[in-house]
């Protein structure tokens, strides 16, 4: 096998723009894996880093599990969000322990969970409609899910939605539309995924990737959250 | 959106293969049973569907299977999803007294409605073989080498085949109490190799010994014959231990058949787990994030239709394989001639056809009225080897010239030396 059992060289690494590449990059640079930063604002999209023999994808968001589970990346830095929304059929073999990020159940400030359970017609806005339409289901309660693009905190002002299920980071955008978080559906942090069979057919390169960067991804280390 | 043209649309998950494709096809699943006669599996064909009986189907969920109502009884059948519990079930029954081992195999298609990479898909290509009768871990490694041959015979390279053994993960959950949905949910944990999640299921698991400790390391439990040392090392509960056991006896005699280094031990495996009981296996190929072949031991479908229940098995992806197999050099597969006449009556190039494929050539006529630089790359792209080219006067030279489709001439025949020239292209 082409399998050196040795070094990186040759892996590919998707990583999404945004909220978690900045801490990606840093600890990708931190375990050794790459010897020179990437900025996401960057033009190119394709990075090859010639010390380490690493190149790096930069993609949108729900992009990357795609990239990953046909197997155009070996691996990938996702939210648990995306994986848990897109179902990918990947593996997450390493919680990296940054990029917390919450999923909540949200409605208009007075309003509990006991309000919405009663509700005959319930309908949720969601930018994560399958995970809603889970989390809903598994509650045994039957509501209609009501997928929006964004900026779904104005839906139940506006008279779309009931309540609202969406990403908390600070809370303040809730706030400044009258919601406030009621139930919590997940509280997690980007993951570490594999391709199948990258793991299998080239699984001595894959597996010292993995614990590079599990040395530097410990539990607790949350700074660059 | 609205449903597409009734006229000609196709219904979803449905599959063409256009010539050249269905061309492949067949090269590779004569290459597959080629394979399977050599280790001396003889072809069975069973029926495309069967009676509806929820939950016997075997490895594929009831929500997955194609149902129709039976006109005759008013029941309900199922279209073929799986052909391991169809051979299953012949072997329990009109093949209970032929003499073990029984060695089967197949090519055909099963229905499933199921997502692939997120797209719907109904209709998949399988091979496979079946070996029924045998207890012994040799049979296991059998399916494994003619896994890797069929590979190897259509040309797949970077191959590895993952190897587990369902008595190791079922051996942990029984040291532990768990509810059934707990245990599904640790399960598929394993199976996404996800150990943050593990750990978060596992935390509240009440009296846990120290095999719980071993599945929060399963994730990491891949790799050479190494890990199955770690394994061992750790691991009390017998069962566990047995399948770790049979895993180094798989290792040893795969050295006989010069495998070794071609596989990988990956202890989450776990594959459709009701299903199988023992080794288990699935092959990857480099770039591809889905098993091209997989299989492993049935013994508890088998025992289902009485006998020993004995049975292990491969079931090769076509629609994978062909996705990871190199491409041909198609010159050829469109035919040995394409014939070209420009006269009117064209008797001299019926005669020319008729008598090239009396003596075993493949012909065909260019019956569109064309000119000869299309008629040329009409052969180019359908992979004709060689055009005849009878000119508008042709009849009364008497000749035609053999052109090769990039145009390069071939030379000159004339008519009366037909038989020789044919002879000469010894066939």
């Amino acid at each position: 096998m082409s399998d050196t059992e040795n070094g990186v060289s040759g892996l590919t690494i998707a990583l999404p723009k945004g909220r978690i590449f900045t801490t990606a990059i840093e600890r990708l640079l931190e375990a050794g894996l790459l010897s020179k930063g990437i900025s996401d604002k960057s033009r190119s999209l394709i990075h090859d880093d010639r010390k380490t023999g690493v190149r790096v994808l930069i993609l949108r968001n729900y992009d990357v599990p795609t990239y990953v589970e046909r197997g155009a990346a070996d691996l990938g830095v996702i939210g648990k969000d995306v994986l848990l929304e897109q179902g990918s059929d990947v593996f997450e073999p390493l919680d990296l322990r940054f990029a917390l990020c919450r999923l909540m159940v949200a409605a208009p400030d007075g309003v509990s969970w006991e309000d919405l359970s009663r509700k005959v017609n319930l309908r949720i806005a969601t930018k994560f409609p399958v995970i809603t339409a889970r989390y809903f289901e598994d509650q045994g309660l039957q509501a209609q899910t009501i997928y929006l693009y964004g900026n779904v905190e104005i839906a139940p002002a506006t008279g779309v939605a009931d309540a609202v299920v969406d990403l908390v980071d600070t809370g303040s955008t809730l706030v400044a539309n009258g919601l406030t978080p009621i139930r919590e559906i997940f509280s997690a942090t980007a993951r570490l995924i594999v391709n199948r069979a990258s793991l299998k057919t080239k699984h001595g390169r894959v597996s010292e990737f993995i614990s590079s960067m599990k040395k530097v991804c410990k539990p607790g280390k949350r700074k660059g959250k | 959106m609205s449903p597409g043209n009734p006229v000609k649309a196709m219904p979803k998950g449905s599959r063409v293969f256009l010539p050249e494709q269905a061309g492949r096809k067949s090269r590779v699943e004569k290459r597959l049973l080629e394979v399977f006669a050599r280790w001396g599996f003889q072809q069975i064909v069973t029926p495309a569907f069967d009676l509806y009986a929820p939950g016997n189907g075997g490895q594929i969920r009831d929500t997955q299977t194609f149902r129709l109502v039976d006109m005759d009884t008013g029941g309900l059948l199922a279209l073929r999803s799986d052909v391991t519990p169809q051979i299953a079930r012949l072997a329990g029954t009109v093949l209970a007294d032929h003499p073990r081992p029984l060695r089967l195999a197949y090519v055909t298609n099963v229905f499933r409605h199921a997502h692939v990479a997120g797209v719907l898909r109904r209709e998949f290509w399988q091979a496979g073989v079946e070996l029924i009768g045998l207890v012994s871990l040799e049979a296991d490694v059998e399916m494994i080498a003619i896994a890797m041959e069929c590979l190897d015979q259509n040309g797949v390279e970077k191959v590895k085949m993952s190897l587990s053994h369902t008595g190791f993960i079922r051996g942990l959950l029984g040291t532990m109490r768990l509810a059934e949905d707990k245990k599904r949910d640790i399960l598929d944990a394993v199976a996404r190799r996800d150990s943050s999640g593990l750990e978060e299921l596992i935390k509240d698991v009440p009296s846990k010994g120290s095999d719980a400790r071993v599945l929060l390391d399963l994730p990491e439990l891949f790799g050479g014959e190494k890990i199955l040392d770690r394994a061992l090392k750790n691991v009390k509960n017998p069962s566990s231990r047995r399948a770790i056991e049979e895993l180094k006896q798989v290792e040893r005699m795969l050295e006989l058949y010069g495998l070794t280094d071609r596989v990988i031990f990956d202890l989450s495996d776990i594959r459709d787990f009701e299903y199988y009981t023992g080794i288990i296996f699935e092959g990857f190929v480099e770039g591809s994030g889905y098993p091209v072949c997989g299989g492993g031991r049935y013994d508890r479908l088998l025992g289902r239709y009485g006998g020993d229940g004995l049975g292990t098995g491969i079931a090769i992806d076509i629609d994978q394989l062909l996705l990871v197999t190199p491409d041909e050099d198609i010159s050829g597969l469109g035919g040995d001639f394409l014939v070209i006449d420009f006269t009117r009556e064209k008797r001299i190039g019926i005669q020319v056809a008729r008598e090239l494929r009396s003596a075993g050539w493949r012909v065909s006529r260019d019956i569109i009225r064309r000119d000869l630089p299309e008629s040329l790359e009409y052969a180019r792209r359908a992979g004709v080897s060689r055009c005849i080219v009878v000119e508008r006067n042709g009849n009364k030279t008497g000749r035609f010239r053999i052109v090769e489709p990039s145009g390069k001439e071939q030379g000159i025949c004339r008519m009366d030396e037909l038989t020789a020239w044919i002879q000469g292209l010894g066939k």
